[in-house]
């Protein structure tokens, strides 16, 4: 790894290695897996077997980055510790472990996978594929022929739209294994999703609730889902297209508010609370640099930049309490509607995924401006 | 033609050089109309915007005039005001000496900016800073808001657009167009080169982009006799690219390193 050139990018790595040894503490903390969040008043939570599963894609990306084995260590540690928690029908149980309720859980499942999957093109080691096939299979078996999961959410009455957060993992496990079946649950949700986007870009049900407004947490999940689904099915235009409107949206709310973008956003595209949801904005930014990534233009990574500067802006790093050093709350202020006075380990996943792909951007940009001067 | 002329702030240079300019050319000012700063409003929307360096440079460029330079060579602005022999720093007191109206209002949108521009019978309203304008301001001069723009439209809408003309790879021009209700979305009235060279900088590369606004706007009413001819003009709105906003530090530095990298 060589020394970043300009000082945004020498910046963007210390955030990166500040964010990722927080990811770690929060593996040393986690029983096992890694903790859902650090609080300054109650300290480190359980594991959280949901945010474990795609914090190892991201460890993995670490350790390729920083070449610190530790990285990919850990991710194999939590990896084991997924599979020994793994239901027997293939799935993974919601919320914290342990478990008050055994039963998978459609989401968590399904970002668990990502884990698998990750570990498996690492490692080409066949148990992590197995289970992640198990668990794909349990996820498509119970899609409905109208392209919805009946059982599952927490806390929706109707399959939520940020969903396409399933779909995405099914397709990278369909990718691995070629298990058609898979592939086409993953598609008939997708394609039941297309016809909850509305002409302003809005996703309807893309919040944690059947009505009111949606966190840019899971407005992200729902774009992000797309975006990942379309390059995993080589097609961009059904399915990573249609998000462009929402994206067009989000690229000049971000601009007109220097990065500071609204946490919430009601369906008509009204800031709801004034507070910055922090993970929602490190995954907003990785979605306009994915756009980018299909149409380039600059402007897109100019705001994805201002998005990434404003968490990294208000990230702690020389506090006495280790658990806030490096972490990413939930919200800005930290008493914000989400996640209030939590430090969630996705939070710091999202962020450590978005400064790589800014870096890498960045990067890349950099070395065509320098290359065209000789 | 009677014209008047918007400013962002007392000390605007390139406010100052479009009203004299403009003057000698023989057009009569029937109003300056300067927005003041001291709007607690107007502090927020900035630093919401462009953030508290943003608030630093402008505050600075407020009670300056020009902004700071660290080119070796004469800053194109100040270059622009000799050539025009411009002794005056300030719109107040180059309204003071010429005899032409001059007005302090909160948001060029409110009533009395309005009222100033109409008690004028302005036929053309410049705009040299100060705000986005609304609908009823615009139609007070029946759509006749022209605005000399730092960069290549229908490509570079929206703000630092010679500094993203540059980045994009676009045409280094200025252009001149009427403001309607979208943001450089107006018709295209002309289009004139800056001269940029290997020694620029992102300071210099803005001074000559405005310098050049400046000298372009000029030349633009020179062949305009009546405001109805420009309406014959091109409509871009149909058009338009993606809107720009300010660099933030990342693509800045990238800039920087585009520019220096052509030395």
């Amino acid at each position: 790894m060589s020394e970043p050139q300009l000082p945004s990018l020498q910046r963007y790595q210390h955030h990166l290695d500040i964010t990722g040894r927080w990811c770690q503490r929060s593996a040393e903390k986690g029983k096992g897996g890694s903790c859902a969040h650090f609080s300054p008043f109650l300290g480190w939570s359980n594991p959280y077997p949901e945010t474990t599963g795609y914090l190892i894609p991201t460890l993995l990306k670490l350790h390729q980055h920083f070449g610190d084995e530790s990285y990919r260590q850990t991710a194999q540690e939590l990896g084991q510790w997924l599979l020994d928690i793994q239901n027997d029908d293939g799935s993974w149980h919601g919320g914290l472990h342990p478990a008050k309720q055994p039963e998978g859980s459609v989401f968590n499942t399904g970002q668990i996978l990502k884990g698998m999957a990750a570990l498996y093109r690492d490692s080409n080691d066949q148990r992590w594929l197995d289970a992640a096939s198990r668990g794909a299979k349990w996820l498509a078996d119970d899609v409905s022929a109208s392209g919805l999961w009946p059982n599952g959410d927490y806390q929706a009455s109707v399959t939520p739209s940020y969903y396409t957060h399933v779909a995405w993992p099914m397709l990278e496990v369909w990718q691995l294994n070629q298990e058609v079946s898979v592939r086409q649950a993953a598609e008939r949700y997708l394609d039941k999703m297309l016809t909850r986007i509305k002409d302003n870009g809005v996703v309807s049900h893309w919040g944690f609730k059947d009505s009111g407004p949606a966190f840019t947490h899971t407005i992200a999940y729902t774009i992000r889902g797309f975006q990942e689904s379309a390059r995993l099915i080589d097609d961009y235009d059904r399915y990573a297209a249609p998000m462009e409107p929402a994206l067009e949206v989000i690229y000049r709310k971000s601009e007109m508010s220097n990065g500071k973008l609204a946490g919430s956003f009601d369906e008509k595209w009204h800031a709801t609370g004034d507070f910055v949801c922090l993970t929602g904005n490190a995954q907003l930014a990785i979605c306009l640099l994915l756009m980018e990534a299909q149409k380039p233009d600059l402007r897109l990574v100019n705001a994805a930049t201002k998005l990434v500067d404003f968490v990294a802006n208000v990230q702690r790093q020389s506090t006495p309490i280790s658990g806030v050093n490096g972490a990413v709350a939930g919200s800005y202020p930290l008493w914000g509607k989400y996640m209030i006075g939590r430090y969630p380990n996705w939070a710091a996943k999202y962020f450590c995924d978005a400064l790589l792909m800014t870096q890498e951007r960045v990067n890349s940009e950099l070395g065509k401006q320098t290359e065209g001067a000789t | 033609m009677k014209i008047a002329l918007t400013a962002g702030f007392d000390k605007s240079l390139p406010a100052l050089l479009m009203a004299d300019r403009l003057l000698t050319d023989g057009h009569a000012i029937t109003a300056v109309v300067v927005v003041s700063p001291y709007s607690i409003k107007r502090v927020r929307q900035m630093l919401v915007s462009r953030g508290f360096s943003g608030v630093k440079k402008a505050i600075n460029k407020m009670l300056k005039g020009v902004e700071a330079s660290d080119s070796t060579g004469p800053n194109p602005l100040q270059v622009l005001k000799a050539e025009q022999n411009l002794q005056d720093s300030s719109l107040k007191a180059w309204c003071a000496e010429k005899g032409v109206s001059y007005h302090v209002v909160k948001s060029l949108n409110s009533d009395e900016a309005v009222s100033t521009i109409t008690d004028g019978n302005a036929d053309m309203l410049v705009y040299g800073g100060g705000g986005i304008l609304r609908s009823h301001i615009i139609e007070a001069v029946n759509g006749n808001v022209i605005n000399p723009h730092a960069g290549p439209l229908p490509e570079v809408r929206g703000m630092n657009a010679i500094e993203w003309a540059t980045l994009l790879d676009f045409r280094q021009t200025v252009t001149v167009h009427l403001i309607d209700s979208g943001i450089d979305t107006g018709r295209l009235i002309a289009e004139t080169a800056v001269p940029v060279d290997n020694n620029d900088n992102i300071d210099t590369l803005r001074s000559k982009a405005v310098a050049t606004g400046v000298r372009a706007l000029s030349e633009a009413l020179k062949t305009i006799k009546t405001p109805a001819e420009i309406n014959t003009h091109d409509n871009i709105g149909q058009v338009a690219g993606r809107q720009c906003f300010p660099l933030g530090q990342a693509l800045t530095e990238l800039l920087a390193v585009k520019l220096n990298s052509r030395t």
